[in-house]
């Protein structure tokens, strides 16, 4: 089993994946390390030396020395950023397995929103209360409105129906579909003829003519030709 | 008030290799709508002898250079889809001054408004007008769009749109989101997550729909190019490994598919703060049928004159 340790390490020895979907909110992160300082280590993988969590993280840090900032807290001033180290994948899935379960089981869409609603109206009682948090006063005041709607804003024909044009969908001229499976071709050959007076199956797509209005059928595909072996 | 028979955000239209067919852009024509053709430079007399030159525009080659195909081993030799003409419509609109605007597949036949399970052609633009009507209510809508007339059944039951969910072929799009258009395939699947993901909503109309030819039957576009030889299977694992949260992939009668969860993503559209809806649809929302149209298959059974 691995022992896992952390150790201050260079930004130049920890690489990017080659693969990694994730994209990241540069800006953010940079807004958050500033006020809160390199707190979460980055995550490396032994066998490689590709980073496994932690990419947005090392890219900004090296922006920031590029840019003539100081190192921020959490972060020598060599530059090194905190690791944790000593786990080696087997092999390049189970290295990329982590890296993608790593992306996917952190990034849920919140499921609380009126917590979450919460907890960043009593952040932001102070001025820069929500400084590198991720939010600002505009998405969280976009949040609280939408906590605020009434059931009709997620109600479809309500939404439509407020200002739109009329739309009903009434039982009147409904369309219903009826799926009917047959043993054989003969039997659907014969349901044909009984039906339709005709050995031309046609499955179509259509909607009830009416007074005045357009019905429209169009043939999909026939399902019923004469084939090689009729012939 | 701005014309409710003609759109107010510009209408582009990527296309490639389907001069000769232009659903779209004779669709639009029939029914007086205004709109632009991106395509490549080499297809350029082709799109301007079919459809007018004022209508063409041709795309910068920087796009395509600069498309993020979020594949890392990608040909360059290969196609990279539409995705690079979707970005330039969307800064080209910008630069124009626009605050939304519309990209509509090259494929479409023809547009619905759906109404008492009837589907009624539409003669003139007032269906984009009023998809642009409902968007600019709110404040957190950032993309919306008519559903495909196939997969919209005539029953009582059908809702006249579907809040947060993927927006895909006709798309009138928000300018200043901070995305652009990325991915060699699935681009509008990938799109609609960010946006989801970031918290914006997005609407699928029912009520407003478009009718188009099924993708991989037409030539041209990139059809040829992206199934003729890979199938189907990059087409899926590209938007899994994009965004694992929320897509899954399965092979099932020998195909492979793969599924968006768009469960998790239930943000409320919020009114923006200056409107104020009406108790009843004010004259210009009245859509009214032409006399006379009995039995046509023809658009232009919608007769807006009397907004005027």
């Amino acid at each position: 089993m691995s022992t896992l340790r952390l150790e201050y390490v260079a930004i130049e020895d920890l690489l990017a994946a080659p693969r990694n979907p994730n994209a990241h909110n540069l800006p953010a992160i940079a807004e958050s390390i500033r006020r809160h300082g390199f707190v979460e280590p980055v995550i490396r993988d032994d066998r490689t030396g590709f980073l496994l969590g932690g990419h947005g993280r090392v890219e900004v840090v090296a922006e920031m020395r590029d840019g003539g900032e100081s190192p921020p807290d959490g972060i020598t001033a060599r530059w090194e950023v905190p690791a944790i180290v000593g786990w080696s994948s087997r092999s390049d899935a189970e290295a990329e397995a982590l890296l993608l379960a790593m992306v996917n089981l952190t990034k849920q869409p919140i499921s609380d929103t009126a917590l979450l609603a919460t907890m960043l109206q009593d952040l932001a009682a102070d001025p820069d209360g929500l400084l590198g948090t991720g939010y600002d006063d505009a998405s969280l005041d976009l949040l609280l409105a939408s906590l605020a709607q009434d059931d009709a804003m997620t109600d479809p024909n309500s939404l439509w129906n407020q200002g739109g044009p009329e739309y009903q969908q009434g039982e009147r001229r409904a369309a219903f579909q009826t799926m009917v499976n047959f043993l054989t071709r003969e039997d659907a050959i014969a349901f044909w003829e009984q039906v339709f007076g005709t050995r031309e199956i046609r499955t179509q797509a259509w909607w009830p003519e009416h007074d005045g209005l357009v019905g429209q059928t169009e043939e999909v595909e026939w399902i019923a030709r004469p084939t090689d072996d009729d012939d | 008030m701005t014309d409710p028979t003609q759109p107010r955000f510009p209408i582009y239209i990527p296309s490639k290799s389907r001069a000769h067919l232009g659903y779209t852009m004779k669709a639009l024509m029939r029914t007086r709508t205004p709109f632009r053709i991106v395509v490549e430079e080499h297809q350029r007399k082709d799109y301007s002898d079919a459809f007018g030159a004022e209508r063409v525009l041709v795309l910068d080659p920087q796009y395509i250079r600069d498309y993020d195909t979020c594949l890392p081993d990608f040909d360059e030799t290969k196609s990279k889809g539409s995705g690079p003409a979707r970005n330039f419509i969307w800064d080209h609109s910008v630069s124009e001054g626009h605050d939304w605007h519309w990209i509509i597949d090259d494929n479409i036949r023809i547009f619905f408004r759906l109404h008492d399970n009837q589907r009624i052609p539409v003669g003139d633009g007032s269906n984009f007008w009023l998809m642009e009507d409902f968007a600019l209510r709110y404040r957190n809508l950032a993309m919306c769009g008519p559903h495909y007339s196939m997969f919209v059944p005539s029953r009582p039951k059908t809702s006249a749109l579907t809040v947060n969910t993927r927006i895909f072929s006709c798309n009138l799009i928000r300018n200043d989101i901070p995305f652009r258009w990325r991915a060699r395939y699935n681009e509008d699947v990938d799109l609609s997550l960010r946006i989801l993901k970031a918290g914006w909503c997005t609407v699928l109309f029912k009520v407003m729909l478009a009718d188009k030819f099924t993708t991989q039957l037409l030539p041209g576009g990139n059809t040829e190019a992206f199934y003729g030889e890979e199938g189907t299977r990059p087409k899926s694992e590209l938007i899994v490994r994009l965004h694992p949260d929320v897509v899954t992939m399965k092979e099932r009668w020998g195909r492979v598919h793969h599924r968006v969860d768009f469960r998790p993503f239930k943000q409320k559209l919020v009114l923006r703060d200056d409107v104020v809806l009406p108790e009843k649809p004010p004259l210009e929302y009245v859509m009214r049928r032409r006399a006379g149209a009995k039995k046509s298959r023809s658009p232009g059974v919608l007769d807006t004159s009397h907004l005027g």
